[in-house]
């Protein structure tokens, strides 16, 4: 007769440990404010989730069992990193570049990463004008009709 | 007589495209993450302003109904919330859509909203003043228990992993609490940095919750965004009333709430769709399924977001105090047409107005049938058809240019795509997003009422009979306890009876 051996959800424990570091974190500056109304709420929240996290962590050493739901995601990490990064990016350059430039740019280089087919003259110069066309599309409607004041080009 | 005359004045030409219009520019608006209903009527209430009060009304009401529905658009096909209201469209929209049922989603979510709109109208037509009394009864301490109703929904969310449910909501609600506290304006856990002073929008943090892990995913695989299904099904026009009808009280029960809920100033049309969308988890025979593609969860987000819109006009109306953000907004420009709202203005020379307005209101939720319908079915096909290489820069634009437009604010759009990442990093270790974005929703209504109502059992001198002994938030206790403990009792009774 063979024993069943249950794996415990790791990742969930360290987050949780992660958690309870945040909640320790609050809990402290929270001391440093001098009126209740302001500490009040997050530290009662706090403590909550300190206790929460460390029930979690306790259930999980007695009764260890794998989380269904956290399952690993096939695909491309490097792409997934670029998508952040050049989103990123974009926010970081926008200010100082103007939209309309930042806004070509980081839309052609996102293509570029969410692109599995191989490029081709045709499709990068059908792919170009899209861009083109969607940007200053989005150009005209939130600053022109929304009135949204959006990053100016400098010069 | 009267009323004849109310609805043939509404449904003149020149109102009748007034709320066309306003519908269509609601609906296209709603759809894109970061505008929200507010902000589509207040972009387009400088137009107001040179129309009758009648008109304006229409127009503002068009808008308004339409924005909340839009926003169940990329709630289905994106897994984003256009708007706040459609949090909880997400949960069982976009599962829909991603199994290839998409198209029926986007036709439940349309019906399901023109229903809880007419029901919406209906009591502000035939119940506003007596309602808008009870809104008043609600006092701090009520509001607090309201936010903890909805946050039970966390429970609903978190099937066989509450606890990391429960860490979430917290998590949401500490997020919240960065910046300037609600009551005291304190600046609190910015840490040095500037970026923090404004706090996490709860609109951009949602969109960055929701969509980002979505973009990221997109990226990583040449796999399609949602099955495309071979066969061309139109609308689903047929099946979709088959299922409204089947679930009828469902889509009744969560008008009534949106409605309800509408009423309570500041809650809106987020908290009603949760609260609804619990209720009908709660109560349906397919309570595993929530979560999965559920239509019932469709119908019961997208019903009580859409009833708002009238509930939210009844103290705006009769009282003057907004029932919604947006509401405020259509305050402000009535006052700038010098229709003074109070309790007279149902009695007052001024009646016909908000009786034609009402006409209208009818009128512009009638005419999102055939409207949603076209927008959702063009929307449908354009999201299934569009090359990914097209699809993921553009949605990652919109929410880029959407979490800016919120403040005109880059730190927005910055936290947005952090939390965004994070999220994913969560998501993959079995922290789901809805019960963070449930903590972020909810904190801030649950702090006022919490701090308020301390202070004010404090001064009384007892807080325990503040937040526990009075009658409505004994009710709401009530239903909290029932949200929380229902499906543990109903289980084990079923258990005994199988027994």
């Amino acid at each position: 007769m063979t024993t069943k051996k249950h794996e415990s959800d790791t990742p969930g424990i360290i987050l949780a440990g992660i958690f309870i570091l945040i909640g320790g974190i609050f809990l402290n500056d929270a001391r440093t404010l001098l009126d209740y109304d302001s500490y009040v709420f997050p530290m009662a929240i706090c403590i909550v989730m300190i206790v929460l996290c460390i029930s979690f962590i306790v259930w999980n050493l007695l009764k260890p069992h794998l989380d269904k739901d956290a399952t690993a995601k096939p695909g491309s990490t490097v792409r997934r990193v670029g998508l952040v990064m050049l989103m990123l990016a974009s926010a970081f350059v926008m200010p100082y570049v103007g939209f309309l430039p930042a806004g070509l740019g980081v839309f052609a280089a996102l293509m570029t990463i969410a692109m599995f087919k191989p490029w081709t003259w045709k499709l990068a110069a059908t792919y170009a004008l899209i861009c083109v066309a969607i940007v200053t599309g989005f150009y005209v409607l939130f600053d022109i009709v929304f009135l949204v004041p959006l990053p100016e080009i400098p010069f | 007589m009267h009323v004849l005359s109310f609805i043939l004045e509404a449904m003149s030409p020149y109102h009748f495209s007034i709320a066309l219009g306003g519908v269509v520019a609601g609906t296209v608006i709603g759809a894109l993450p970061g505008l929200t209903a507010t902000m589509a009527i207040a972009v387009l209430v400088p137009l107001t302003f040179s129309m009758s009060p009648t008109a304006a009304l229409i127009l503002m009401g068009a808008i308004y109904t339409g924005a909340i529905y839009g926003g169940a658009y990329s709630a289905i096909l994106l897994n984003t919330p256009g708007t706040p209201s459609a949090i909880a469209t997400t949960l069982d929209g976009y599962p829909m859509a991603k199994r290839g049922d998409g198209d029926l989603a986007v036709t439940l979510a349309c019906i399901s909203s023109v229903v809880g709109g007419l029901i919406g109208a209906a009591f502000l037509l035939a119940l506003a003043p007596p309602l808008a009394k009870v809104a008043l009864a609600f006092g701090p301490v009520e509001y607090f228990w309201l936010a903890i109703f909805g946050l039970t929904l966390i429970s609903a969310l978190s099937e066989g992993n509450l606890l990391k449910g429960l860490i979430g909501g917290c998590l949401g609600m500490l997020l919240t609490t960065i910046g300037v506290a609600e009551i005291s304006s304190d600046i609190r856990f910015t840490f040095g940095s500037r970026t923090l002073i404004g706090g996490i929008e709860p609109v951009s943090a949602l969109i960055g919750l929701y969509c980002i892990p979505v973009l990221i995913d997109l990226v990583a695989t040449p796999a399609r965004h949602l099955k495309v299904t071979s066969s061309n099904r139109g609308f689903r026009l047929r099946e979709a009333l088959s299922l409204t009808w089947r679930h009828k009280f469902n889509v009744l029960r969560s008008s009534v709430i949106g409605t309800i809920v509408g009423i309570l100033p500041g809650a809106g049309g987020s908290i009603s769709g949760l609260v609804a969308y619990s209720e009908a988890r709660r109560t349906s025979k397919h309570t595993a399924n929530f979560g999965n593609g559920e239509p019932e969860g469709v119908q019961a987000s997208e019903s009580a977001n859409n009833a708002t819109v009238g509930g939210g006009l009844i103290p705006t109306l009769v009282l003057g105090i907004p029932g919604t953000p947006p509401d405020a907004v259509i305050l402000g420009a009535l006052l700038v047409q010098g229709v003074r709202t109070g309790p007279n203005l149902f009695v007052s020379g001024e009646s016909s107005i908000i009786y034609v307005f009402i006409a209208g209101l009818f009128l512009a939720t009638l005419l999102m049938l055939p409207t949603g319908l076209l927008v959702g079915r063009y929307a449908y096909r354009f999201i299934i058809t569009v090359p990914k290489a097209v699809l993921v820069p553009t949605v990652a634009f919109m929410t880029i240019i959407g979490t800016y437009a919120i403040r005109n604010n880059m730190s927005d759009v910055v936290i947005m795509i952090v939390l965004g990442a994070i999220g994913w990093v969560l998501d993959r270790c079995g922290f789901k997003p809805s019960p963070i974005v449930l903590g972020l929703i909810l904190s801030r209504i649950a702090e006022q009422g919490f701090v308020q109502g301390w202070t004010i059992g404090g001064a009384r001198g007892s807080i325990i009979a503040e937040f526990f002994a009075r009658p409505i938030s004994a009710g709401i206790i009530g239903f909290i306890c029932i949200s929380l403990f229902y499906p543990i009792i109903a289980r084990r009774w079923k258990r005994n009876k199988e027994l």
